[in-house]
């Protein structure tokens, strides 16, 4: 059990999912760790198989999905053990997905819903459980009199930190964003990826971040891992993965990103 | 050329259960011209009413007040929109071939030349003459939205508004189906707008930049001068927030941990 104490918090060997019999595999011989508090974004486009790793580490995988290979949360190894994975969500490992409107549950308050978590997982009572909303609300910068909203009563933005602090509810080491600023504009997202730092700085809280955008990842990761066609094709520090990418294909990445039409630290305001 | 003037769109709000009567001022007296030929990016944050206004220029909802009119011609004007999400936009069981067509089946124009033009105006949004009897789910993200754009122009209309048409698309791929609007702006003769959050992206491709904050147009100007010297605060918001997430690939030096 020394080794458990030593293990990354997360890590994924040789991982390789393919959905139905005939099907191409999703996701090919994958490996990365990612420290405590520390910070891997992994960047891709659509169909890269981002999202079936994201749903692997959850176990969430269909049935007929085949996975082969490992996935270790805190040293316990979780691929074909959902008895394990249920143990660990929320407390362990908690995600946020892309729709944060598709999370929540429209006809219950945002209040609830981040109060239940305490409700079930630490026995608090619902009063004690909606006043920590309303204080968590206001730490993921939101009026904490939002507690008593719905879910379509708030912008795109708002929803993302809602679920934000839903995610962070029970302080879990691990937090899965995936495409946390696609659905928002430019200024919202860059909001969110500030919020998103902020967290990990305050809640040492380590990320593992899904986007196709690269500058989200930039700003938000101390590690990238660039995914194309189910395989990791580079990954190391962030800062040389995308601002010297030796893979072709993380070049489109960065290319693709769109540039003023003016050179950065051109001509003063 | 395409004049809007004194645009106006209000429409009822109703918060929570039967309760907080009011209303909303979505477009708050936008004047606006458009040449044909011209590309205008309308940018602006989510909720500053650019997809209502871009909406009014297509005729798909009325204003409250104002009026759109086609200058020097004494018929209505004919508009299409290109929408963010093509899965939606497209009917999942028409072929690529009919769903082109589709506009000119309404038009009364003959088989024959429907043929000819859905031809011509896939080769002119360079799709392969290959997919005409695919599917919608058969497509790429990208194909799907060319798709889309190819039914808008088919019809030869006057303007043309692209609400967010690249949001579901990958960077590498959305680059590619801007260019393809500006390119048919020029050939065709169309006003083309460009409905985005992104200033950078509308600078790229875009001849003018009107920028919308809550239902207003608070700055109009040409890319460069917008992104060099923004004058609204809004311009000035939108125009930062490009510079954060460019800065943040630019870096070259690591950081220190």
């Amino acid at each position: 059990m020394a080794d458990r104490a030593h293990a990354p918090l997360l890590a994924v060997s040789s991982l390789s999912v393919a959905y139905g019999d005939a099907g191409e595999p999703a996701v090919r011989g994958v490996s990365f760790t990612l420290p405590t508090g520390g910070a891997l974004g992994i960047a891709g486009e659509s169909g890269a198989g981002k999202s079936t790793l994201a749903l692997a580490i959850l176990g969430l995988l269909p049935p007929t999905a085949r996975c082969d290979g490992s996935i270790r949360i805190a040293g316990d190894e979780i691929l074909g053990e959902p008895a394990a994975v249920r143990r660990l969500r929320w407390r362990t490992v908690a995600i946020v997905f892309q729709d944060a409107m598709s999370a929540f549950n429209p006809v219950v308050t945002v209040g609830e819903q981040i109060a239940e978590a305490w409700v079930v997982h630490e026995g608090a009572t619902w009063r004690q459980a909606m006043g920590r909303a309303a204080e968590l609300l206001d730490r993921v910068g939101l009026e904490p009199a939002l507690v008593h909203s719905y879910p379509h009563e708030l912008s795109g933005g708002m929803r993302q930190r809602a679920a934000i602090a839903m995610a962070i509810a029970l302080a879990p080491p691990l937090v899965i964003v995936d495409e946390p600023t696609s659905a928002l504009d430019v200024l919202t997202g860059n909001a969110i990826a500030e919020l998103l730092r902020t967290i990990r700085r305050q809640e040492g809280t380590a990320l593992l971040l899904i986007s196709h955008d690269v500058s989200v990842i930039a700003r938000t990761c101390d590690s990238a891992a660039i995914m194309s066609d189910g395989a990791i094709v580079e990954q190391g520090p962030a800062h040389s993965v995308l601002s010297a990418p030796q893979h072709p294909y993380t070049r489109r990445l960065i290319d693709a990103v769109p540039r003023l039409p003016v050179p950065l630290g051109g001509p003063p305001p | 050329m395409i004049v809007a003037s004194h645009i106006t769109k209000v429409f009822p709000r109703r918060r929570g259960f039967l309760s907080r009567r009011g209303s909303i001022r979505a477009v708050d007296g936008v004047s606006l011209a458009i040449r044909e030929g011209e590309m205008l990016g309308i940018i602006g944050r989510s909720g500053s009413g650019k997809t209502t206004l871009g909406m009014i220029l297509c005729d798909a909802i009325e204003p409250t007040s104002g009026s759109i009119t086609l200058e020097r011609a004494d018929r209505r004007l004919r508009a299409q929109m290109v929408f963010q999400d093509p899965r939606e936009s497209l009917s999942p069981r028409m072929q690529v071939r009919d769903l082109i067509a589709e506009p000119l089946v309404i038009a009364r124009v003959p088989q024959a030349d429907r043929q000819r033009r859905v031809l011509h105006v896939m080769d002119e949004v360079q799709l392969a003459e290959t997919l005409a009897g695919r599917y919608p789910h058969e497509l790429s993200g990208g194909q799907r939205q060319r798709v889309a754009v190819a039914r808008a122009v088919i019809g030869h209309p006057d303007i043309v508004v692209a609400d967010e048409p690249t949001s579901m698309l990958d960077a590498t791929v959305a680059a590619g189906i801007v260019e393809l609007l500006r390119e048919l702006s020029r050939s065709e003769g169309l006003a083309l707008v460009l409905i985005s959050h992104d200033v950078a992206q509308a600078a790229s491709v875009c001849d003018r930049i009107a920028v919308m904050d809550a239902g207003r147009i608070v700055e109009t100007g040409p890319p460069a001068r917008i992104c060099v010297s923004p004058q609204s605060r809004e311009a000035q918001a939108l125009v930062a927030a490009a510079r954060v997430r460019e800065s943040s690939l630019a870096r070259q030096a690591p950081r220190s941990e």
